[in-house]
């Protein structure tokens, strides 16, 4: 699908965010942790898909490509000069919107961030470790590695035990 | 457990509403600057209507020919567009290999015998428009592991709306290196661009240089020497500055700073250090009060392994460093009179990575003309001649010396349609043998050749 090739501009901008809104945000909560940064992050991705001249030819397509952009823009807003002023926030935070989740998120986003963007695409995305990869552009090797290191650190900071991961 | 425990919790986590319709009516905005449309009133429904429909259908088209189409078109729509020299003779290829959001698709290849014609784009697909028209392969173009060639491109086009760039690349390898087949055209760096210095001051006060603290070198560990003049006499040095601190160039470059500088036997040294397979190359030199240039006498480069050690000659891995001492033979008491300037091309950004794209092509033998009768031309022997679309290459010998460079022949091509005049001669010596190659800027018509004409000697083609 292309720009190009849509219906009203309206309907396929609806179509678009209506069907990707919350993997983009997920993905971007998971790399920045907080919603603030989120946000920015969510609306700064779909106006790159505006801009951007790549024709997209399947869904997957799409898809591939906002994963790479949102992983890309929330390293990039942690470079950026402006979120080098600020205070950069611990590892291990708890988070204070407790009746919003328990325990499963805050350990998850305690972890490094490429173990964090693998654990959330497998497990949430169910995406498997050959598509993980190639949007990554990492060998599946490095993922399944990354996998392993990532549930290892779950497993140790779970408390009553980790069972199937 | 897990599983399901992370996939309930991350369940609650949302855009909100505002927030997504907010981001669409961004969006929309965005898509209306880029392509209006223009509402007529409806009194004069049917011309307007019509015409409306004729400015869509045209910015369509426009859109599409800026954008998805340059994608879309392919092969055909790059030899319509570009029309390049050697379109007659590429075949279609439109394979790709991507990394990091950059795509280097082989849009068509051709080659005959060790020559070989190459059109190639190179296009940032991420959507964050990081490559410029300074985008370059560095040292990272390749053939085929362990081929010894030589390559020019040029840039045909670069493509701001869709971040593309488009080259013409012409391979020419070594007679005892053929090309590889299929060939295995790629990259390992691709700098996507560049900025320029020229004789930028580095504001350091030459005044206040003292004598510099030094280590011994040998000539076994100096790798490459370049001279600012005539090399005459100059000896390389058996001393140069402690390799130093890091301190940033003031322009800033990705691997590189500058480590040293000081005073070693009564002449000005100027280090400078950086990863060895850091792209950055500079020189610096002295403005004089009159404005005048004053160039280094030698530099020289040390290679260091990761510990900072020298490395000699014969090494069989791979330095961690390189070091550039710049040597100025001036008075050190008028230091104070002269500013030190600097000179680089400095890559804005580098991609290290792999992008490779096996290459099949047909077989072009009827498409060139192979010559073996010895010809004696000034003294040197044309022993094999090969003539193709790109060109001709030549494989000799001679004996003794010969006093000019093959680069100095006059090459040319008679054909029924005129006399073409063929650039190059750049190749290899070896053991009283040579092979060298001269390019066509034009796709040479085989049918229609009639003889070669090197200097004043005509060899006929029968």
């Amino acid at each position: 699908m292309s720009i190009c090739q849509s219906q009203a501009r309206g309907d396929w901008v609806d179509e678009i965010v209506d069907r990707y809104a919350d993997m983009v945000y997920r993905i971007a909560f998971t790399q920045t942790k907080n919603q603030a940064d989120a946000d920015d992050i969510f609306q700064e991705v779909f106006l790159k898909l505006c801009k951007s001249a790549v024709s997209f030819e399947t869904d997957e397509h799409i898809k591939a490509w906002l994963i790479r952009v949102t992983i890309n823009a929330s390293r990039k807003f942690f470079g950026s000069g402006w979120n080098k002023k600020t205070v950069a926030f611990p590892e291990d935070l708890v988070y204070e919107e407790k009746d919003q989740y328990t325990e499963i998120i805050p350990i998850v986003q305690s972890l490094p961030s490429k173990y964090r963007t693998v654990i959330h695409l497998f497990y949430f995305e169910d995406m498997p470790i050959a598509e993980i990869a190639k949007i990554l552009n990492l060998k599946a090797t490095t993922i399944k590695s990354q996998l392993s290191r990532g549930r290892g650190i779950i497993k140790n900071k779970l408390k009553g035990g980790f069972e199937n991961v | 457990m897990f599983e399901k425990r992370y996939k309930d919790e991350m369940q609650k986590i949302s855009p909100t509403k505002d927030l997504i319709n907010q981001t669409k009516a961004a969006m929309r905005v965005e898509l209306e600057d880029k392509n209006p449309i223009v509402q007529k009133e409806s009194h004069v429904r049917t011309y307007r209507a019509r015409k409306s429909v004729l400015i869509a259908a045209i910015m369509a088209i426009l859109l599409l020919s800026a954008t998805a189409f340059a994608a879309l078109g392919g092969f055909d729509w790059f030899i319509a567009r570009f029309n390049p020299n050697f379109a007659g003779v590429v075949e279609p290829v439109m394979s790709y290999s991507e990394e990091q959001g950059i795509r280097m698709t082989i849009i068509g290849a051709q080659r005959f015998a060790n020559m070989a014609i190459v059109y190639l784009s190179v296009q940032d697909v991420s959507g964050e428009n990081r490559l410029t028209e300074r985008i370059d392969f560095s040292d990272g173009f390749s053939v085929g592991r362990g081929i010894s060639f030589g390559y020019q491109r040029n840039l045909l086009y670069f493509d701001s709306v869709t971040n593309t760039a488009y080259f013409e690349i012409r391979i020419t390898a070594d007679a005892n290196s053929p090309l590889p087949d299929p060939l295995m055209l790629g990259s390992l760096t691709i700098i996507f661009g560049m900025d320029s210095y020229r004789n930028e001051p580095m504001g350091i006060n030459l005044s206040a240089i003292g004598q510099g603290i030094t280590i011994p070198v040998a000539y076994e560990n100096i790798f490459v020497r370049g001279y600012g003049g005539e090399q005459g006499s100059v000896l390389p040095p058996n001393r140069m500055l402690a390799i130093g601190n890091r301190t940033p160039l003031p322009h800033g470059t990705r691997g590189a700073w500058l480590s040293n500088i000081g005073i070693v036997d009564g002449q000005l040294h100027i280090q400078t250090n950086q990863y060895f397979t850091a792209e950055f190359g500079s020189n610096f030199s002295l403005l004089a009060p009159n404005g005048d240039v004053i160039y280094s006498q030698q530099t020289v480069d040390v290679w260091l392994d990761a510990d900072g050690n020298l490395m000699s000659h014969g090494i069989e891995y791979r330095p961690t460093y390189r070091v550039a001492e710049t040597i100025f033979d001036v008075n050190i008491a008028n230091l104070s009179n002269y500013t030190l300037v600097f000179s680089a091309n400095v890559p804005r950004g580098i991609f290290d990575g792999n992008w490779w794209v096996e290459v099949n092509t047909s077989d072009v033998s009827q498409q060139m003309i192979a010559l073996t009768n010895d010809v004696s031309v000034d003294g040197i022997l044309f022993e094999f001649i090969t003539i193709s679309p790109l060109g001709l290459q030549v494989i000799g010998s001679y004996t003794g010396e010969i006093g000019f460079r093959l680069s100095e022949l006059s090459v040319k091509v008679e054909t029924s349609d005129g006399v073409i005049t063929l650039s190059g001669g750049g190749g290899r010596f070896g053991n009283q043998t040579f092979n060298a190659s001269w390019d066509s800027d034009l796709q040479l018509n085989i049918t229609t050749v009639t003889a070669i004409i090197v200097n004043d000697l005509r060899i006929e083609v029968y």
